[in-house]
């Protein structure tokens, strides 16, 4: 297995492992913050920015709750 | 030659042209200058060799204001002066940073880095500094800045045998010049104060004073008050435009690429903005320090969560009995706005031991500062983003406007200001050549020369300016 692989597979089983102990675990106020960093960590799995049907840049920085981002990093 | 009293140097018969203030980086540099040159120099230096806390209280004081720093701990009195608690962080200001700005009042320098470029050769000698590297443009906005992390040289311990063996340098510890005398065109004489009493009055052609951001204005205010005005005749500017680094943790980030910008040992890296980027926005200068956490593989996945869901990163580490922190943070330090309000006062109620009045330090950030912490961080951010190179998330008493953190870094020990460089007498105290106005044999070395802080440590630029009044004075001084 090659290293961006096993570094994949790691990622997988945290993420695992955090969802099944999520309910049991984790307060409302931590599955926010959640919801609110995982999608910006989808980004540095190098997946492709989706092109908005509605013609709204992807590439737009935009500011939310502290985290400057581009609009793509929402999606 | 080193004497431990003025009353030892008194014995040694010897007949000083310029009679030099304080013995830190900007006092032996220019030392060294005159006395290679042949000009005989006494340094009066008001501590001894080594730290002693009878010395050091004579550096308390007051502040009024913003929270900062006991003023007797963010210097030291003693050979050598605060370059002995000095971290070494080295570069020079930056060329924009001598510039006039429209937005800012009160900026620009008479000289420009033009002027003291031809001594960093020497500069980089005397800190024992690798070569300067140009600054790397990341974006229109940003610059990845060099800033050196040298060894920190200790003047004092450095050149202690190379002053003790000079047959030009005579170094007389314990005495501190607790007033200069003069008659409007001249300074004609230093009360002294050695080891614990009075001991008399020094003459010499030449008088300069290096004694730091904070001593040279208490000494300057101190001397005009006792001589009616004879020591600095233009005083309208004399201890204002005062200046600091405040720094404080800005946000923290997230790299795409954690190799991306080369750390040093500390796993840190430096940013700043552009020129464009300071006009079109109107801030003034500021650098960014990103400290990388040095975690590898899933440690650094939930090291760049604990950014965003602190608590589950928390619970994550447990899990593999860690404690990780955001992968990295950011600090930022800034260019203060040269104020008149920032200022040095003499205390009225408290005095030292020799009875001269202890600093008052009125000092405040203005709300420029507070625009250029947080536009700064948002160009940085914009940046990393736009580039693909990380996420950064500001920190949320920045973005809500709340107050300045009381458990940080406050500021970087950088006095700045006070007897400011500049042509206009109402607005500076001391001419492009160091001289005061007016005045026909008195000199100010050190930073409270500086117009403007810029953003970065002053001791590479305190070095450089002493070196080259060091020059002049070897010019225009007759032996």
């Amino acid at each position: 297995m090659c290293a961006v692989q096993e570094r994949h597979a790691y990622r997988v089983r945290i993420e695992r492992r955090v969802m099944s102990n999520f309910i049991k675990k984790i307060s409302r106020r931590t599955i926010m913050q959640a919801l609110i960093a995982l999608p910006a960590l989808s980004l540095f799995r190098n997946q492709p920015a989706v092109s908005d049907p509605n013609g709204i840049d992807p590439d737009e920085i935009v500011e939310v709750n502290g985290w400057i981002l581009r609009r793509s990093d929402l999606a | 030659m080193i004497f431990d009293s003025y009353e030892a140097y008194k014995q040694a018969s010897f007949k000083p042209k310029v009679c030099l203030l304080g013995s830190g980086p900007a006092g032996t540099t220019i030392a060294r200058k005159l006395g290679a040159a042949g000009i005989p120099v006494v340094v009066l230096e008001a501590g001894s060799r080594e730290f002693s806390d009878e010395s050091q209280d004579f550096y308390r004081g007051a502040t009024v204001g913003d929270d900062y720093f006991d003023l007797d701990i963010t210097r030291l009195r003693f050979m050598g002066g605060s370059s002995n608690h000095w971290a070494g962080w080295c570069r020079v200001l930056d060329s924009q940073d001598f510039e006039p700005k429209a937005w800012a009042p009160d900026t620009g320098w008479p000289i420009s880095r033009a002027d003291i470029e031809p001594y960093l050769p020497e500069v980089r000698d005397i800190l024992e500094l690798p070569d300067f590297r140009p600054d790397v443009p990341i974006s229109d906005d940003i610059r990845w800045v060099q800033l050196i992390k040298s060894g920190a040289v200790r003047f004092g311990e450095k050149f202690a045998d190379e002053l003790d063996r000079s047959k030009n340098i005579a170094v007389v510890l314990n005495t501190y010049a607790t007033e200069l005398a003069g008659d409007g065109r001249r300074v004609t004489g230093a009360k002294l104060w050695s080891n614990g009493e009075g001991a008399g009055t020094i003459t010499a052609d030449y008088f300069i004073t290096c004694t730091g951001g904070l001593e040279n204005s208490k000494l300057l205010l101190w001397s005009n008050q006792r001589s009616n005005g004879g020591v600095v005749p233009n005083a309208a500017a004399l201890g204002r435009y005062w200046m600091e680094h405040p720094t404080f943790e800005g946000g923290n980030a997230i790299l795409t690429n954690y190799s991306e910008f080369e750390v040093d040992a500390s796993n840190e890296a430096f940013f700043s903005p552009t020129p464009a980027a300071m006009e079109r926005l109107q801030i003034l200068n500021f650098g960014i320090r990103l400290i990388e956490m040095p975690y590898p593989n899933v440690k650094r996945l939930i090291a760049d969560l604990a950014c965003t869901a602190p608590t589950m990163a928390e619970w994550m580490s447990d899990q593999l009995s860690q404690r990780l922190r955001c992968a990295a943070q950011l600090y930022v330090a800034w260019e203060q706005a040269p104020l008149a309000s920032n200022q040095i006062e003499l205390s009225k109620t408290d005095v030292d031991h020799a009875g001269v009045p202890r600093v008052e330090l009125h000092w405040k950030k203005s709300p420029l500062e507070r625009r250029t912490l947080l536009e700064g961080l948002r160009l940085f951010g914009t940046t990393m983003a736009q580039k693909n190179l990380g996420r950064v998330r500001i920190a949320d008493w920045i973005g809500n406007g709340g107050d300045y953190p009381t458990n940080e870094e406050t500021a970087g020990h950088h006095h700045m200001g006070g007897t400011r460089m500049g042509t206009d007498v109402l607005k500076s105290v001391v001419d492009a050549n160091c001289k005061v106005h007016g005045m026909d044999n008195l000199y100010v070395g050190g930073s409270s020369v500086f117009c403007t802080s810029g953003q970065c440590n002053p001791t590479t630029t305190i070095t450089a300016l002493a070196c080259r009044l060091g020059d002049h004075l070897s010019k225009v001084i007759t032996v």
